[in-house]
């Protein structure tokens, strides 16, 4: 059991990428923290660098206090798990899982009932004479991780250990693994660049991308109050509703009230007091560009859910209808507004578009005008020049 | 068809002769008059203590064989590591291969002798009391070519290994690394097995080599001798038919070198089927 | 035991130094004495122009070269032909037997050439090709055939059969789909062929000895049978030593990479 902590670590390639940059983490004992990003944003460079097998440039990465930048892998205490799976395809399945203990002087008995103990858990058993090409993909992936957990070590690291599987495979495989990791309470740092892996697993969650910590917190934090662009984009399927807006100061209707409303092409909303008390930095905002966020979600059939309240209904020409059985997604155009892509990049779209997760008996059809609900208590806002969510 | 050129090439000149000296090695031709002996050629050669004498030779040389392949496989290890430069440095040992046998030979003719560069590095450490011609012995000439032999394989089978651990998953390593294993370990459970083909493929190289390539070396270092100190049955075919102008039993030592490389041949083929069932 | 890594990369690089030098030293002899008279290479002192001298005296060094050259273009010619027509044959068209023939002409690979050398002298002898370069000519290209057909079997069998497939469907016969479309995209492997055989070929000493007349010897049969004469000069061997090593040293390090992707195709049946 460890405690692993990364302070500062920074990786630079010697032709001049930074792959991590200034990587701030600490795992608790017993912990599973999930790195998710991107393809290319240096989470698989950092959990090498806790392996031991890249050198970090500069920063300290401690395992129970105590620093271990120069020590070799092998003295570590560390078992990992490998995209690949990495078995050896000379040895047997047992052997496979025996080879580390045989050299670290562990006696036979000791060996042998280790390996049967997770050949056991793992449901192994009828396969431990098999060759690694005589195996399933699932099934590897089980002797890649029976090899780890034979190993006892303070920590299991494991990068994308579930990405070769199919889709089907690796639902199941992902609880298992989940399982698994709670009831030996080992600590893990996970990798993958699949959030949703990264929500169901991780007791934290840290994304990253391109080698910068965007934000680290527990899996409801980091969708319900993402600190920036990215992390709000990244996170939850489908993704975000990310729109360029003004924020105006409405003016006092006949019976209205005095409040900000936030105005995106021809669509005004109202926001409610409960928001401006949560978000008071959106003071510093009125009359300036920001990004809006709304997750779709929280975009509703206003005929099925009854809301008359016109400051949070908008009226969308619908381009497109999916059906996905347990619910709908609605794609409901927004005219000329530009669509702010995940990564914060402006991407221009004329056919710019909101999507809403909506109840499958929602009547809605391509080419209506629909009257769409806005949950206005779930919107975000966004700083569009750096990204980052406005709250205080 | 296109391929027909090509087939009656090799029929020509490389599948006939096959037969005819089988034919050839059955008589006691010496260029100008033949008689037909019949199988017992064979025989009294298998009688014929020079014959063994020569078959030794190529004995002995087999013991180098494992060395022409260990020390490539270190260096192999060696530039596997990537430190920086180690391409510059694969070219380097690489080069021996693109020079003549010949070449080699007067080299090493040179290095070995009573004058020549090793006794000067002997003196150097202190065995100067007695230079020696390596060459004058039969035993220690036979050493002379072994060595010489090795450090031309170096270069081939340096690459040969290589390329082999180029091939290789490096998450395979990886894993090792973490799993707990020193460079040692790594070296020696995970690396050699994985070579376990391109040592196959070295290994029968290094023999056909050794039982055909050598022969200019040895054209050039010792000429055979000291006495049949270094008479390969490669040399010797050519010492018997074209010096002796004895056809018949050159041309009989040469089926016998023949079957010899078909039988390496055949094994190494049955080595690779088993190993590719059962992999 | 912890090696700090700065440590084990230098022990690495002074271990491939110390090799790097063993591997060397005798290019670096060579050199060293080709420019030595007599008395100087038994001091192992000084040096002059006593040794190319001698070797140019004894040698008709210009004209071995020469022969060496023609030898060797004119076997890799009818190599290539042959290997290029019957590699493309084998890989690509399928017909009875293919197979089998296929396998008789690799294997013949394994034909150690002194096996075969004495019949092989008395038939070209009978048709008089031993007295001209044709004969020797003839047997380097029966040599390197086997090998070479394999390679670019191997070679023309990774190209999509679609691509044969199309240009036969665009109405080429297959002697045009081989000469406009097979060809062009096999120059690679052509290549890694063309410095195989003339390293071997530049190289070899039996075939040349046996096979050609005096006047129209390799610089590497001249070599040896200057060197068996034990009466020349060791610096003038040197010297004919490195004339004779240098053609093929520069045809190496021009064309490494397909050297080594030679090799590598030959083994990754």
């Amino acid at each position: 059991m460890a405690r692993i902590e990364l302070d500062s670590v920074t990786k630079r390639f010697s032709d001049g990428t930074v792959a991590v940059n200034s990587l701030d983490l600490t795992v608790g004992d017993g912990e599973l923290l999930v790195l998710v990003g991107p393809s290319g944003c240096g989470k698989t460079t950092a959990l090498r660098m806790v392996a031991g097998l890249e050198e970090v440039t500069s920063g300290t990465i401690s395992i129970d206090g105590l620093p271990v930048n120069n020590v070799e892998p092998r003295h570590r205490d560390i078992a990992m798990v490998f995209q690949s799976y990495a078995l050896y395809p000379h040895l047997s399945v047992y052997e496979n899982m025996a080879f580390s203990l045989k050299y670290r002087k562990i006696a036979k008995s000791e060996i042998k009932s280790r390996v049967a103990e997770a050949a056991r858990v793992l449901e192994l058993e009828p396969y431990l004479e098999r060759k690694p090409r005589q195996l399933s993909g699932g099934q590897r992936q089980r002797v890649a991780m029976g090899r780890a957990i034979v190993r006892q070590p303070r920590a299991f690291l494991m990068d994308e250990p579930l990405s070769n599987l199919d889709a089907k495979l690796r639902v199941q495989m992902r609880a298992e693994i989940g399982q698994l990791q709670r009831s030996l309470g080992v600590t893990t740092i996970y990798v993958t660049h699949d959030q949703t892996e990264a929500m169901t697993l991780g007791t934290k969650v840290a994304v990253i991308s391109g080698g910068v910590l965007q934000q680290v917190a527990a899996p409801q934090d980091l969708y319900r109050r993402p600190a920036n662009l990215f992390v709000a984009g990244f996170i939850g399927s489908p993704p975000m509703n990310l729109i360029d807006a003004r924020l105006e100061r409405a003016d006092a209707g006949p019976g209205g009230t005095l409040g900000p409303e936030v105005v995106f092409g021809p669509h005004r909303l109202r926001i409610p007091a409960s928001v401006l008390a949560e978000h008071p930095g959106l003071d510093r905002y009125l009359g300036k560009e920001i990004v809006l966020g709304i997750r779709p979600e929280h975009l509703t059939d206003a005929s099925l859910v009854g809301t008359s309240d016109g400051g949070s209904v908008i009226d969308l020409p619908i381009k497109l209808r999916e059906e996905l059985g347990s619910e709908v997604h609605v794609h409901g155009a927004i005219g000329e507004a530009a669509h702010v892509g995940a990564d914060g990049s402006d991407d221009v779209h004329s056919l710019a578009s909101l999507v809403a997760r909506m109840d499958p008996r929602t009547k809605i059809a391509v080419g209506d005008t629909a009257p769409v609900a806005v949950d206005a208590d779930h919107l975000h806002f966004f700083d569009r020049d750096t990204g980052a969510s406005i709250r205080r | 068809m296109l391929s027909i050129p090509a087939v009656a090439l090799v029929v020509a000149l490389l599948g006939v002769p096959i037969g005819q000296a089988v034919y050839y090695s059955m008589t006691t031709w010496n260029g100008t008059t033949s008689t037909w002996i019949g199988p017992s050629t064979y025989s009294s050669t298998f009688t014929d203590p020079i014959f063994w004498r020569v078959l030794e030779n190529n004995g002995l040389l087999l013991i180098a064989v494992p060395f022409a392949i260990g020390i490539p496989l270190l260096i192999a290890a060696l530039l596997n590591e990537h430190v920086r430069g180690w391409r510059f440095f694969r070219s380097v040992y690489f080069l021996p291969t693109a020079i003549s046998w010949v070449v080699i030979g007067m080299f090493a003719l040179r290095f070995f002798s009573a004058t020549g560069v090793l006794n000067e590095l002997l003196g150097h450490v202190g065995f100067g009391s007695q230079p020696t011609d390596l060459l004058a012995g039969e035993g220690s000439a036979l050493l002379a070519l072994a060595i010489t032999f090795i450090w031309s394989m170096v270069g081939t089978n340096t690459m040969i290994f290589l390329t082999g651990m180029a091939t290789l998953d490096p998450t395979l390593i990886e894993a090792a690394r973490v799993d707990g294993l020193n460079r040692f370990q790594i070296f020696y459970r995970v690396t050699l097995p994985l070579l376990t083909r391109f040592v196959q493929f070295a290994f029968v190289i290094t023999v056909i080599s050794a039982f055909s390539a050598l022969f200019s070396l040895i054209f050039v270092m010792t000429g055979g001798g000291p006495g049949f100190g270094t008479t390969t049955l490669e040399f010797f075919v050519y010492q018997t038919g074209f010096q002796q102008v004895q056809f018949g039993t050159g041309a009989l030592y040469g089926i016998i070198l023949f079957v010899i490389m078909a039988v390496v041949g055949l094994v190494q083929l049955r080595l690779i089927r088993a190993e590719d069932s059962g992999w | 035991m912890v090696i700090p890594r700065r440590l084990s990369t230098w022990g690495l690089f002074a271990a491939m130094i110390v090799v790097a030098v063993i591997m060397l030293y005798p290019f670096w002899y060579m050199i060293d004495n080709a420019f030595r008279n007599g008395g100087q290479f038994d001091r192992q002192s000084g040096h002059s122009f006593a040794g190319w001298h001698q070797l140019f005296a004894n040698l008709p060094v210009a004209g071995q070269l020469l022969n060496s050259t023609l030898v060797c273009a004119a076997a890799i010619v009818i190599i290539l032909a042959v290997s290029t027509t019957a590699g493309f044959a084998f890989a690509k068209l399928q017909y009875r037997g293919s197979g089998t023939i296929f396998l008789l002409v690799v294997s013949a690979l394994m034909v150690p050439l002194q096996s075969i050398i004495i019949p092989e002298y008395v038939n070209l002898a009978k048709f008089n090709l031993t007295n001209s370069y044709a004969g020797a000519v003839l047997v380097y290209a029966a040599l390197g055939t086997p090998f070479a057909t394999f390679l670019m079997a191997t070679y023309y069998r990774g190209i999509s059969d679609e691509l044969i497939e199309a240009a036969v469907m665009d109405g080429l016969g297959y002697e045009r789909t081989f000469l406009n479309i097979a060809l062009p995209l096999s120059l690679p492997a052509i290549a890694t062929v063309t410095v195989l055989q003339f390293i071997q070929i530049w190289d070899d000493l039996l075939v040349g000895l046996l096979f050609l007349p005096a006047n129209q010897r390799t610089i590497t049969v001249g070599l040896a049978t200057l060197s068996a004469g034990r009466t020349t000069s060791i610096p003038a061997l040197m010297a004919g030593s490195i004339v004779s090593a240098i053609p093929a040293i520069i045809v190496y390090l021009i064309f490494q990479r397909h050297l080594i992707k030679g090799l590598t195709l030959g083994m990754g049946r």
